[in-house]
């Protein structure tokens, strides 16, 4: 029977992988497009990806939290889900309170939402109780050799991402800003 | 080319047998026939290999042409690419699959294989294009998916090989980059992949699942959750690989699954000897290790402990192998084959000194005794399935044997178990007693083999 309708079925087979490839770039051109863009402090550092070629990994400064220095929950554990609530600071999106559970919050903030990757955290040289977390926005892949342009800057530049933040909390790298500057920008197409 | 090699002495050879009288009229021709038509089919797989590794190149070449991120490319045009790419290789092999020509047939299993490379490549390189970093194991078993569609709709054996390496990589990376010591779901992927395979007869893919399996219980023990508790997933997947290889045996009997006996056997046979290795070494069993003339203190503990799960898997899959050790028992008792029941009864005894080790306390002495038991038995196997194979004609199973018992030696010789004349003592008894055997061996062939055979 399968012999007979071979050419449908690998159509199938063909349209269900489109499609899911399809769900990858929607999804991610939804947070891009309704959520609230915030820049964020961070620290580039250049390795490459067997697949996809280079890319900048990004620290930022909302990665590390000291419990002490944030509000809401101090318990969580490695692979936890972590909703981070960020208020606009000077020049930065600052961590202020990080909950177990999405908080409600007013305008002047954003939820972002993780993964706890570890706990206890290297801060200023000491390790203090914390909690190391994923966004999902570490990775800014770029064309090959200018991967050294982000992670080593010239003097006198500063390299701060711009994220969106959909009503979910999952963020999405927008673009890429040099002294606030933007110099990468994405687009659907 | 070996079916053409076996072809091209029969050639040399059948005219003198002829000659002799040995061969009924005819039958030279008929067994010449028979011989080139078999080499001819073996030569049928030729262009599926060589289009299968056109296949894997054009791959590669287009995963690292998109890693580049080659800038000059507009994103509309990257996608067009990609998605077209995958599709004209999907039209290309539903074409070809259509048609009975074997070459037609070879290209299309190429490019189905083709299209599930480019189906992963696009599911990295759109990650890369739009910047998604999500948990990037998921990246791979969405792949894995994609080919395990492939498999069941348009069935493949090269893109169900593929499908099983990739679903081991998913695995390995949730085990070994996101310390999930036992990870489960990688059974639910891998026992989809087997009724296509079974339903085909494919022993290339028949391997690769046991492959696939015994590299995913290795990665297991490499997680340091189960760092003192080595010894006991080791016994489990003996006894798994024994359970089986003596299916794989069985299998020669049963209409559907007899092709692909030999391919479970012989895997499984790999997957055993390569496990068993490892109990040569000291530290699996948690004992004290041998320091200049006395043993350490430092590396003593209490030997290793298992978990109520893993004793519950010792148990399952020791009875399995042991229920079939017992059925092949009875079998070569009724061929009176005092050999074969010895091997048995040698299988049977490791067997059952496994499923009894994780109930035995573990300290010191014990261990001790454990170790010296479970390796005495290995080595013993060892020499047995080099004489049995030596007798029945089964190089396969020789090869394997000493390979295994040299490994043994070596490891042996570099363990700081014990002082290096104890080393030595034992060495020269196990190799003394491996001369005797084939001396033994060797008298028994020659008494039973015909003065023909001798003077020829």
């Amino acid at each position: 029977m399968l012999k007979k309708y071979r050419i449908p079925l690998i159509a199938l087979v063909a349209v269900l992988q489109t499609a899911a490839l399809f769900a990858m770039v929607a999804a991610k051109q939804h947070t891009l497009a309704t959520g609230t863009p915030i820049v964020l402090e961070t620290e580039p550092i250049d390795p490459r990806s067997l697949f996809r070629g280079d890319y900048v990994r990004l620290n930022y400064a909302i990665s590390s939290l000291d419990y002490a220095d944030v509000e809401g929950d101090n318990d969580f554990k490695r692979h936890d889900r972590v909703y981070v609530m960020l208020r606009k600071g000077e020049e930065f999106w600052d961590a202020v309170s990080i909950h177990h559970e999405k908080p409600v919050h007013g305008p002047e903030s954003v939820i972002i939402r993780g993964e706890a990757r570890y706990s206890g955290v290297w801060i200023g040289g000491e390790n203090r109780g914390g909690i190391n977390i994923r966004y999902g926005i570490e990775n800014y892949f770029v064309p090959e050799g200018e991967g050294m342009a982000l992670e080593r800057p010239a003097e006198g530049e500063v390299v701060s991402i711009l994220v969106a933040v959909d009503d979910s909390g999952t963020a999405g790298i927008k673009g890429v800003l040099v002294n606030g500057e933007l110099r990468y920008e994405e687009s659907l197409f | 080319m070996r079916d053409k090699a076996f072809a091209n002495r029969l050639r040399r050879e059948l005219p003198g047998w002829a000659g002799r009288g040995w061969l009924a009229p005819g039958g030279q021709a008929a067994i010449l026939d028979e011989a080139e038509a078999r080499a001819a089919r073996g030569l049928n797989l030729i262009p599926i290999a060589l289009a299968v590794i056109g296949a894997l190149t054009l791959g590669a070449g287009v995963i690292l042409f998109f890693a580049a991120n080659w800038a000059e490319m507009p994103k509309i045009t990257k996608l067009i690419v990609l998605f077209g790419s995958m599709w004209i290789a999907y039209a290309i092999a539903a074409r070809g699959l259509s048609a009975s020509a074997g070459a037609s047939r070879a290209i299309a299993h190429a490019m189905l294989l083709l299209g599930v490379i480019l189906f992963g490549a696009n599911i990295q390189l759109i990650a890369q294009i739009y910047h998604i970093d999500a948990h990037y194991p998921n990246g791979v078993l969405l792949w894995t998916l994609g080919a395990l569609a492939i498999v069941w709709l348009a069935p493949s054996q090269p893109v169900a090989v593929a499908g099983l390496a990739l679903a081991t990589l998913w695995s390995g990376m949730e085990i070994l980059d996101f310390n999930i010591a036992t990870h489960w779901w990688f059974l639910a992927v891998w026992a989809s992949f087997l009724p296509p395979i079974l339903r085909g007869g494919w022993k290339w893919a028949t391997g690769a699942a046991l492959l696939a399996l015994f590299v995913w219980c290795f990665m297991m023990t490499l997680s340091r959750d189960f760092r003192d508790q080595t010894l006991f997933l080791l016994q489990i997947y003996v006894l798994l690989c024994v359970a089986l290889h003596l299916a794989g045996l069985a299998m020669r009997g049963h209409g559907r699954l007899a092709p692909l006996s030999t391919t479970v056997a012989r895997t499984s046979l790999i997957g055993a000897l390569f496990t068993a290795h490892f109990f040569i070494y000291v530290w699996v069993f948690e004992l004290p290790l041998w320091n200049y003339g006395s043993f350490d203190p430092e590396s003593w503990t209490r030997g290793a402990s298992a978990s109520a799960g893993q004793i519950a898997l010792v148990a399952v899959f020791g009875l399995a192998a042991l229920g079939l050790i017992l059925e092949r028992y009875r079998r070569v008792a009724a061929a009176r084959s005092r050999r074969d029941m010895a091997g048995m009864a040698l299988a049977a005894m490791a067997a059952v000194l496994m499923i009894a080790n994780p109930f035995l306390p573990g300290v010191y002495g014990d261990t001790v005794f454990m170790y010296v038991a479970i390796n005495g038995a290995v080595f013993a196997a060892l020499i047995w399935m080099i004489a049995h194979g030596y007798r029945t004609g089964e190089r396969f199973q020789v090869y394997c044997a000493f390979l295994a018992y040299g490994g043994g030696l070596i490891a042996l010789y570099f363990m700081s178990f014990w002082s290096l004349m104890n080393r030595s003592l034992f060495v020269m008894g196990g190799g003394a007693v491996l001369v005797a055997g084939v001396y033994i061996l060797e008298r028994q062939r020659r008494s039973a083999a015909p003065a023909s055979t001798e003077t020829a």
